[in-house]
């Protein structure tokens, strides 16, 4: 009996040890690893170890939608015009380009020479498939395609984008240039499942490994066209927890992380031989309002009265909110495209701010009156100032603080709001699928250099689909339509001030905060951290690709 | 053991698998929250984006059709695609699965192993302070939380004296030149998971090991084994413990079944790219089929479990008859 238990305890020790061998996938057979042979030194590779905690979707730019996979993209492919240190447009697959008198014909001169990770040469075929592939199908770029009608190859290296109108935005196109040999054959349908292990492009560095919840693994590509970046390889090791990234840093065994939660940053700053960067944060939060007025919509009609939510939005002490749910780090809300965009965001004026007596003003001047003396200030219908506060909690501490605070400043100017905690999930279902179920809810956005796709959100055409509040206001639509076509910038920032004003003016939104990304890395082993934009940008995740192309060894 | 209850009890197992597929199926399709929406607004997508992925998974047919679609791919044991990744499920659960199960099962060995030995002396020297000592370790280490345990491991052996890993399974991104260097890389990352894991669950063990033995040992057999002189060490071990076992081989049995989802609080501590984190990501992304996949391999392994459970019973009571 005995001898049988010992027997079967011995089969699972050998069944395990050559599982746990299987498992974690193919490791390559080793044509660079092998031993170096007698007499021959292999030099060590110089490995660049970033630690990230959030995992890409996809390998395929037409699939994936996780920011995480941007930063693969950065490394891999090219577009035809990409950013400067200073937010500048310079060319990047493009040597330069121009546009027609008229506004509505951009002709790109590509640069020659420029090859594909496979040898296959890069030409106009390929921006050409990748832009028409964008325009006349549905994928997560072909709304930055908005306008263009289609991209035509006039020789082996030019291009002409054919726009309807003057696009003003037409700079600010990123969606990555895709290899036309690689991709062309493939049916819409197939473009929407295909992804390739190892992707072809243009791009500084290849994807040679991804172990799936481990690590990415990119090889420097020498004939890169700008220049072979000064290392080897880049690694990003995936954490799933926030305390051995950090400790993985702080003993070396990563020279770089993404992001620090903000429990750390201050023991990070007292620390030798590693420098924290708190970039101005390219986001915002808002505590959203339901504006739908159409008769299905299940929020409290009350909530369509601007003038309660601008009370609202003076009610809240959002220096507290970003002290208490952000230990600090971020800057309190103002409008909507935040300051880290640059001229695109409006500047607010001084009597903008925390201030209770003047929300109380608002109401009182509305007609909404504490009648009966409980707290909570009524309509001249009698209906109570009493809403619903759809708060994620999924997302981490901060919504959940900054609600608490939030819940507190409205209390002293007499409208009370009932918490209802949910996850991401189901707080899309309440407002998407079950005809906005709720009176406010707290969210965010990432922000683009460019003010569009932040601005076209509170437009009425995206009503139930990008907009969460569902706002509808024809000024403000106008507004958008013309931006859009203005080519002039001092002009085109006119009219997104004037956008921005409307909404702090009727407020579907009140913006809580621009939250910072705190950044650290060693500079122990590696010199040329760059930051983007200069002086104040981040290093480590940036929108060009200044660092991987600066990063070397000391 | 003969062929006809055998094949009895791989019936039942059969029929239990059908039901928890279908609850499966059903399961998914009732969550709030749609996984298209949460796609295409974290990507500032459009609707009609959101239209195009809904038709491509075929979420938009109703259910009785969706129904016969997800059986039909059951059977070549095709779980379908990831939302979120846009590859075959099996693919992303396949190498997950390899990871959790060389956790699970070794952290299982050392938990049986150290269990029954703490078990055993602890009642076979009942009321001694050896008893006392002994269950109050197993009390303290079972009402230890497995990712407070974790987290003092890693600080004590991976911060303070820095000998073994901080996470993950390999080290990343290095070429391993042999399988043996890639083993030896695996097996030195284990360790510490493994400790972690297998302690968690050696606590439930030794307790349970220890009523049981202290059950047998009242047995009159015992009693006369006694009068017939045998040493004490035979007895435990030769009379009582094999008796003992029968309780131990059930909750094994189920442990088992439940480490191999439930694993997630020690893969998170030691960034262990297993099921339990996949899981978890997937229920935040709302990726039905990556968690289908994965509650079907977690039922088939309850499943799978309890068959062998019922068989061993056979060999280790030779009371139990079977017809």
């Amino acid at each position: 009996m005995k001898k049988k238990l010992c027997l079967l305890l011995a089969i699972m020790l050998l069944i395990a040890l050559p599982l746990s061998a299987c498992g974690g996938g193919e490791v390559e057979e080793p044509a660079e690893g092998e031993e170096p042979a007698e007499g021959e030194e292999n030099e060590e590779p110089v490995v660049l170890r970033v630690g990230i905690i959030q995992e890409a979707d996809s390998t395929s730019p037409l699939i994936a939608t996780m920011t995480a996979a941007d930063r693969m993209f950065n490394l891999m492919y090219d577009d035809l015009i990409e950013y400067d240190d200073n937010y500048k447009p310079v060319g990047g697959l493009a040597e330069d380009w121009s546009v027609s008198d008229d506004g509505l014909v951009w002709t790109f001169n590509l640069k020659e020479g420029i090859k594909w990770f496979d040898g296959e040469d890069f030409n106009a075929d390929d921006v050409v498939w990748t832009y028409n592939t964008m325009i006349n199908g549905e994928f997560p770029q072909s709304p930055q395609m908005e306008g263009v009608v289609e991209t035509v190859k006039v020789d082996e290296y030019t291009v002409e984008v054919h726009t309807e109108a003057p696009k003003a935005d037409m700079e600010a196109i990123r969606t990555n240039i895709l290899p036309e040999h690689i991709y062309g054959e493939k049916t819409e349908d197939e473009l929407h499942t295909f992804s390739e292990d190892n992707p072809v492009g243009t791009g500084a560095f290849e994807l040679v490994e991804w172990e799936q919840g481990q690590f990415l693994r990119f090889k420097a590509n020498p004939n890169y066209f700008k220049g072979a970046p000064n290392i080897d390889e880049i690694v990003y090791v995936l954490f799933a927890n926030t305390d051995t990234l950090f400790q993985a840093l702080q003993n070396g065994e990563v020279d770089a992380v993404a992001e620090l939660s903000y429990s750390q940053v201050e023991q990070a700053e007292g620390l030798d031989g590693i420098e924290v960067i708190q970039p101005d944060g390219m986001n915002f939060t808002e505590l959203g309002f339901n504006c739908w007025e159409a008769p299905e919509s299940k929020g409290n009609p009350l909530m369509l009265d601007h003038r309660i939510r601008v009370a609202i939005d003076y009610a809240l002490d959002k220096q507290q909110i970003v002290d208490i749910a952000l230990n600090g780090y971020g800057k309190p809300g103002t409008s909507l495209i935040p300051p880290a965009v640059g001229d695109w965001h409006l500047e607010v004026d001084e009597d903008y701010g925390y201030n209770p007596e003047k929300a109380i003003e608002i109401l009182e001047d509305a007609g909404y009156t504490d009648a009966d003396g409980d707290g909570i200030r009524e309509a001249e219908d009698g209906s109570k100032l009493d809403f619903r506060f759809a708060v994620i909690t999924s997302y981490g501490e901060a919504y959940v603080k900054a609600a608490g605070i939030i819940q507190k400043n409205l209390q002293d100017i007499g409208i009370n709001v009932t918490i209802n905690t949910m996850d991401g999930g189901a707080q899309s279902e309440l407002i998407y699928e079950q005809d906005f179920d709720t009176d406010m809810y707290l969210w965010g956005w990432g922000a683009e250099l460019d003010p569009s796709m932040k601005l076209s959100v509170m437009t009425t055409e995206q009503v139930g689909k990008r907009s969460d509040c569902f706002w509808s206001n024809e000024e403000y639509d106008q507004l958008f339509e013309k931006q859009i076509n203005q080519v002039d910038r001092e002009e085109r920032i006119e009219t997104v001030h004037k956008m921005q004003q409307i909404i702090l003016e009727e407020a579907p939104y009140s913006i809580l905060y621009y939250r910072n990304i705190v950044e650290a890395y060693r500079t122990d082993k590696f010199e040329g951290w760059t930051r983007v934009p200069e002086g104040s940008g981040s290093a480590v995740t940036q929108v060009n690709k200044s660092t991987i192309l600066n990063i070397r060894p000391k | 053991m003969n062929l006809t209850y055998l094949s009895k009890k791989l019936f039942h197992s059969l029929i239990t698998l059908f039901i928890v597929i279908t609850i499966n199926f059903f399961l998914f399709r009732i969550m709030p929250g749609d996984p298209f929406a949460m796609i295409a607004k974290a990507a500032n997508l459009s609707a009609e984006y959101k239209e195009e992925l809904s038709t491509l998974y075929g979420y938009n047919q109703p259910f009785p059709i969706q129904y016969v679609k997800y059986l039909k791919q059951l059977v070549s044991l095709d779980f379908g695609m990831s939302f979120k990744y846009r590859k075959p499920v099996m693919e992303i659960l396949g190498n997950r699965l390899m990871a959790t199960l060389s956790l699970a099962f070794i952290a299982q060995i050392l938990a049986i192993g150290l269990g029954t030995l703490l078990g055993t002396i602890s009642a076979a020297f009942r009321g001694k302070k050896i008893d006392v000592a002994s269950l109050g370790l197993a009390l303290f280490i079972y009402s230890i939380p497995a990712f407070w345990l974790g987290i003092v491991l890693v600080s004590l052996f991976s911060v303070k004296f820095g000998s073994l890993p901080l996470n993950g399974m390999v080290v990343a991104g290095i070429d391993h030149a042999t399988t043996w260097i890639y083993i030896k890389d695996v097996a030195r990352h284990l360790i510490l998971p493994v400790i972690t894991l297998g302690l968690a669950i050696t606590g439930g063990y030794t307790i349970i090991m220890r009523g049981s033995l202290l059950d047998v040992l009242t047995e009159d057999y015992i009693v006369t084994a006694r009068a017939k002189g045998y040493k004490r060490k035979d007895i435990v071990i030769k009379h009582a413990l094999p008796n003992a076992m029968l309780p131990m081989v059930t909750v094994i049995a189920i442990n088992f079944g439940f480490m191999i989802g439930g694993a997630i609080q020690t893969e998170t501590v030691f960034s262990w790219p297993g099921i339990g984190r996949l899981v978890y990501e997937a229920l935040m992304a709302r990726d039905y089929p990556i968690l289908q996949g994965a509650f079907l391999i977690i039922s088939i392994t309850v499943i799978v479990a309890n068959f062998i459970a019922d068989i061993l019973y056979g060999y280790l009571d030779p009371r139990i008859k079977y017809d």
